[in-house]
């Protein structure tokens, strides 16, 4: 039901320039899918390039961006295959521009290659998994939860990944603001692990105006002074940007400091604890997780994504039914926010999560919890009946 | 290079020769008036029954979807860019277990069957490798143009002046503003032993050039004009008219290539202007009216024009 003031917002819909210098859509009320709402917020971003492979259900993703990256003086290019979509965002990337594409599941299997050069070149973009049922062609238009451990550990080799978790069509928008950002500062590949049903569902969305959402730049290396361009000692370091007078070598190859290939250990060690170490020495400043009736939970319910909805229904369902149940929502799955698993499972009686994978994110929370962890699995394809979670929470209560 | 057909052995002289066997039964779940199905219908037609298919993501992805597998063969689905390298472990597996006596050896045929975004664009790489082995296989590629089963997204086989869901028109747009990629002469720099582009308005033409290819090994590759009502928007009744009127025109040249000699199968000699083929598809229904691209629709016409001259008949 749309109500007065809500804009409804399709594919095709082009903005009304006349209130709009930016580019983003007007502030206020849109009626508006998770898809959609996903360009939105990447134009508001600051992001200008798109390097896209049609693939269900994340391609509205992509045939809004063709409508409205050329509105707002950018550009969406239709790739060969996904291969070549994320190695244009690395180029491009390379070249100054915020990059963004969006895929599922079998795209995303065919990125992995690129992610892996993304991370160690250190190149900021943003890559969003519009999860579907897998594995293999799977069912492409019903929902999966099924890449959350690829997008940990797909690529080859000593990788730390930045995931968002969208549980609604505005925090699919407000995280792929975030995405930018982190990408930005941290100057490495950063997911959005949305999932079928926050893709396609029509929601209400709230735009905010411009001047309030916080848009970071990536810090640029100056050609001239000549600085170390992969400089180990940092955290966060000034990027290369080609096309300005940098000579740059940018290799896949391990490297050291001026970006030349290394064979020599220390190289080795060197770069991969910087790798590694600019995200895990801040992972707190990543985290981001919401909490529900957790002051006096006894049985604690952790989920993420569209399960996050089936799970706060549950828990409202178990607290009527007499059960003290509490939920503590994913929203960064990975860096995985261990601490807070720790901190919560210290005063629960029980942890439960629900996914719909045969048992993924349930591993970290089993790791670092301090009480019993019981995953609920239901294979993809359809929404977690609540029912089942409460089921669950009456077998661990009682 | 003028038609030779009537001094061809052939067991297919008129449509009445079609063979009565049906591999592709009724009641797919595919859209009505699907131009590529009548194409694979025939295809199979001429095949026959000992033929594996090997289908990727696409439009005949959903001749599997029970209970509407409609279609009698064995299939295997293949990811998106590997169909002819999932062909090759067939008739490689074939052949081995028949040499070391472990199977009688079937006489199957192994058939990729895929649409344009495999062909064009993904699965190019492996249909390179495959051609270039050699192997002894049939590739049905069927041409509509775009990623029909993902919601008519451009691909490299979209003709100038289309709009697809990625080359939307809008103020600054008309449409695909790339020309076709000449697939044709991609595959046929391989030297595949047969290469032939077929268009279901001619079925004994198709069907010849099927039985043509089944008399030799390695490599027997075809492009399919597929007329696609749903990504065209064009009137499914129609799609026959408008495959004639492709061939009428000119758009779509009916040749064949054995071993690298180039020979048109069919020559339309009077051929009327490209938009009486245009006009038939929503998709181009911007390049008509007040607003319309006189600019485009001149180009399109001189590159058909530029084809015919250039192979100089």
């Amino acid at each position: 039901m749309r109500r007065s003031g809500e804009v409804k917002v399709s594919a095709t819909t082009t903005i009304n320039k006349k209130n709009t210098s930016s580019g983003a859509l007007k502030p206020g009320t849109y009626f508006m899918m998770g898809n959609f709402a996903c360009v939105e917020a990447a134009i508001m971003a600051g992001c200008r390039f798109y390097a896209g492979y049609p693939i269900t259900p994340s391609s509205e993703i992509f045939e809004r961006a063709c409508v409205r990256f050329p509105e707002v003086g950018g550009s969406a290019i239709e790739m060969e295959d996904e291969v070549a979509s994320a190695a244009a965002l690395i180029g491009a990337s390379y070249a100054g521009s915020k990059a963004m594409t969006a895929t599922s599941g079998p795209g995303f299997s065919l990125m992995m290659e690129n992610i892996g050069l993304a991370f160690i070149t250190e190149a900021p973009l943003v890559i969003v998994n519009v999860q579907r049922a897998g594995p293999s062609t799977g069912i492409p238009t019903l929902v999966g939860q099924g890449d959350m451990m690829q997008a940990r550990w797909g690529s080859h080799g000593d990788l730390e990944t930045i995931a968002y978790s969208p549980s609604s069509v505005q925090e699919f928008f407000d995280l792929t603001i975030t995405a930018f950002n982190t990408a930005e500062r941290f100057r490495t590949p950063v997911f959005v692990m949305a999932d079928q049903v926050i893709g396609m569902m029509w929601e209400r969305l709230k735009i905010p105006s411009i001047e309030g959402v916080e848009v970071l730049q990536r810090k640029v290396m100056d050609a001239k002074t000549r600085a170390k361009p992969f400089d180990y000692a940092n955290d966060f370091i000034p990027m290369p940007i080609v096309g300005t007078g940098t000579n740059i070598n940018v290799d896949s190859l391990t490297h050291d400091y001026r970006g030349y290939p290394s064979t020599d250990y220390t190289v080795s060690e060197s770069m991969i604890g910087h790798l590694l170490g600019k995200i895990r020495r801040h992972a707190e400043e990543i985290w981001k997780w919401d909490g529900y009736l957790l002051d006096d939970a006894e049985e604690l319910v952790v989920a993420y994504g569209s399960t996050a909805r089936s799970a706060l229904a549950a828990v409202k369902q178990a607290r009527a039914n007499g059960i003290k149940a509490g939920l503590l929502r994913l929203i960064t799955p990975w860096p995985f926010p261990d601490a807070i698993i720790e901190r919560y499972s210290r005063r629960v009686h029980n942890i439960v999560v629900p996914e719909l994978n045969y048992g993924q994110i349930v591993h970290p929370v089993r790791e670092n919890a301090q009480c019993p962890v019981i995953g609920i699995n239901r294979a993809p394809g359809a929404l977690m009946d609540p029912t089942t979670i409460v089921d669950a929470l009456e077998v661990v209560a009682n | 290079m003028a038609s030779n057909q009537t001094t061809i052995d052939t067991a297919y002289k008129t449509m009445k020769d079609t063979p009565r066997e049906e591999y592709l039964q009724p009641g797919s779940p595919l859209c009505a008036g699907c131009g590529g199905e009548i194409a694979v219908r025939l295809a199979l037609k001429a095949l026959g029954p000992k033929t594996i298919v090997v289908s990727v993501p696409g439009c005949f992805g959903l001749l599997a979807l029970y209970p509407y597998s409609s279609i009698e063969n064995s299939m295997l689905f293949a990811p998106f860019a590997s169909g002819p390298a999932a062909a090759q472990g067939i008739v490689d597996g074939i052949r081995i277990q028949v040499e070391k006596r472990a199977m009688v050896d079937p006489g199957s045929k192994v058939l990729v069957l895929t649409g344009d975004g495999a062909a064009y664009d993904i699965g190019l790489q492996a249909t390179s490798g495959a051609i270039h082995r050699g192997l002894d296989f049939y590739y049905l590629c069927y041409d509509n143009e775009a990623y029909g089963n993902t919601g008519f997204q451009f691909s490299s086989a979209t003709p100038t002046g289309s709009s697809t869901s990625t080359t939307a028109v809008t103020d600054s747009s008309q449409g695909n503003s790339l020309r076709k990629k000449n697939l044709f002469e991609i595959w046929k720099a391989h030297n595949p032993s047969y290469l032939a582009t077929v268009a279901v308005s001619k079925p004994v033409d198709m069907l010849r050039k099927f039985e043509k290819a089944s008399k030799m090994s390695g490599s027997k590759l075809f492009i399919a004009f597929s007329v696609c009502p749903t990504g065209w928007r064009s009137e499914p009744r129609e799609t026959v008219k408008i495959d004639r009127l492709a061939v009428e025109t000119g758009v779509w040249p009916l040749k064949e290539s054995v071993n690298g000699r180039v020979t048109h199968t069919y020559i339309p000699r009077k051929r009327p202007p490209v938009e009486n083929y245009l006009k038939t598809q929503r998709r181009f229904e911007h390049l008509f009216g007040a607003c319309g691209s006189e600019h485009t629709l001149q180009e399109i016409q001189r590159d058909v024009d530029e084809y015919w001259r250039s192979i100089s008949i």
